[in-house]
């Protein structure tokens, strides 16, 4: 994997919003992927909205009101989450990274449901995931190879992807997979696209695996992939 | 108008597993109690409701667990509501 695409003009790094709820944890381990990939990242309370001129938004991993009641619930109605729905309309992407895509799924932008593991239990480990063909071309995946395979670390008890249509129902959108049983999610489901390719969730993190000092950089292809969009005009 | 006190309960769908309910079973057995089986874990909520009749408390709770409580992928609820 190579570095950020040098057709940005140097001093202009463009942005990409951390949006940061109550008990969120993962928001440094974004930001430092994001700024590591070219962008400058903009830690966004939940209760603002991200600046109009950022084109990127991340939803972190951690544990967002305490997972009251059920994971996901109670941030997706916070002001940084409702304005997500335009950005995305305007050409924008958005990833979530484990209770960020808890978070997209219960705000609709990712369709299913995230429930308890199964075998039950908080499981923390680096996995492999399985890269795959997905029919919409992911500005977020583009400098992910077909077939790759990448060392990226879990951490999560809800990280079941359910679809009440089954596996044939998400085929199409799931650029990732675990290469074996994780969680009890359907077809080893790690990551999902919307139709229209621009949001990414994804239970396992990339943020965590793109730094070589804590032993993976195979993360760094996501927010490298979506800094080319941005430097691109793609976006 | 009358205030209905609604005690909310959302548990599982039949036919989605429920791994709480599997884990506190397991815990059941651990304790070697043998005539205990756990069906299910769920949650509860208790709430005021503010209306003009029991039918309009009823209709306020189910909105809300359709919008909010509630995840129709995963989940069935019951609702108790009385007059305070």
């Amino acid at each position: 994997m190579s570095g950020p695409s040098s057709s940005a003009p140097s001093g202009a790094r463009p942005k990409a919003a951390v949006i940061v709820f109550p008990g969120t944890n993962g928001d440094r381990d974004m930001a430092e992927s994001f700024e590591r990939a070219g962008f400058t990242p903009v830690y966004v309370d939940s209760r603002e909205t991200a600046p109009a001129d950022c084109k990127i938004a991340g939803v972190p991993g951690g544990f967002s009101y305490g997972d009251y009641w059920r994971a996901g619930m109670l941030a997706r109605y916070a002001p940084a989450m409702r304005a997500l729905p335009e950005l995305v309309a305007k050409g924008g992407l958005v990833i979530g990274i484990c209770n960020g895509f808890q978070i997209l799924v219960e705000a609709g932008m990712l369709p299913g449901a995230l429930t308890y593991n199964n075998p039950p239990g908080f499981k923390h480990k680096w996995v492999t995931v399985e890269a795959r063909e997905t029919k919409v071309k992911s500005p977020w995946l583009t400098r992910v190879q077909r077939g790759a395979k990448l060392r990226w670390p879990m951490a999560h008890g809800e990280g079941n992807y359910y679809h009440p249509g089954g596996w044939d129902a998400i085929a199409d959108n799931v650029p990732f997979v675990y290469d074996r049983n994780m969680n009890g999610s359907i077809g080893n489901t790690a990551a999902l696209l919307d139709a229209t390719g621009r949001v990414f969730g994804v239970m396992p993190h990339p943020d965590r695996a793109s730094d070589p000092h804590i032993g993976s950089t195979d993360g760094s292809a996501i927010f490298e992939s979506a800094y080319d969009a941005v430097a691109q005009g793609r976006v | 108008m009358a205030t209905f006190k609604v005690e909310l309960i959302v548990k599982p769908k039949s036919g989605v597993r429920d791994p709480q309910g599997e884990a506190v079973d397991g815990a059941v057995r651990g304790l070697e109690v043998k005539n205990v089986k756990v069906h299910q874990v769920g949650r509860f909520l208790s709430m005021d409701v503010t209306a003009t009749s029991e039918e309009d408390a009823r209709r306020a709770v189910d909105d809300l667990c359709k919008r909010l409580l509630v995840n129709p992928n995963l989940e069935t609820y019951s609702a108790q509501v009385t007059k305070s």
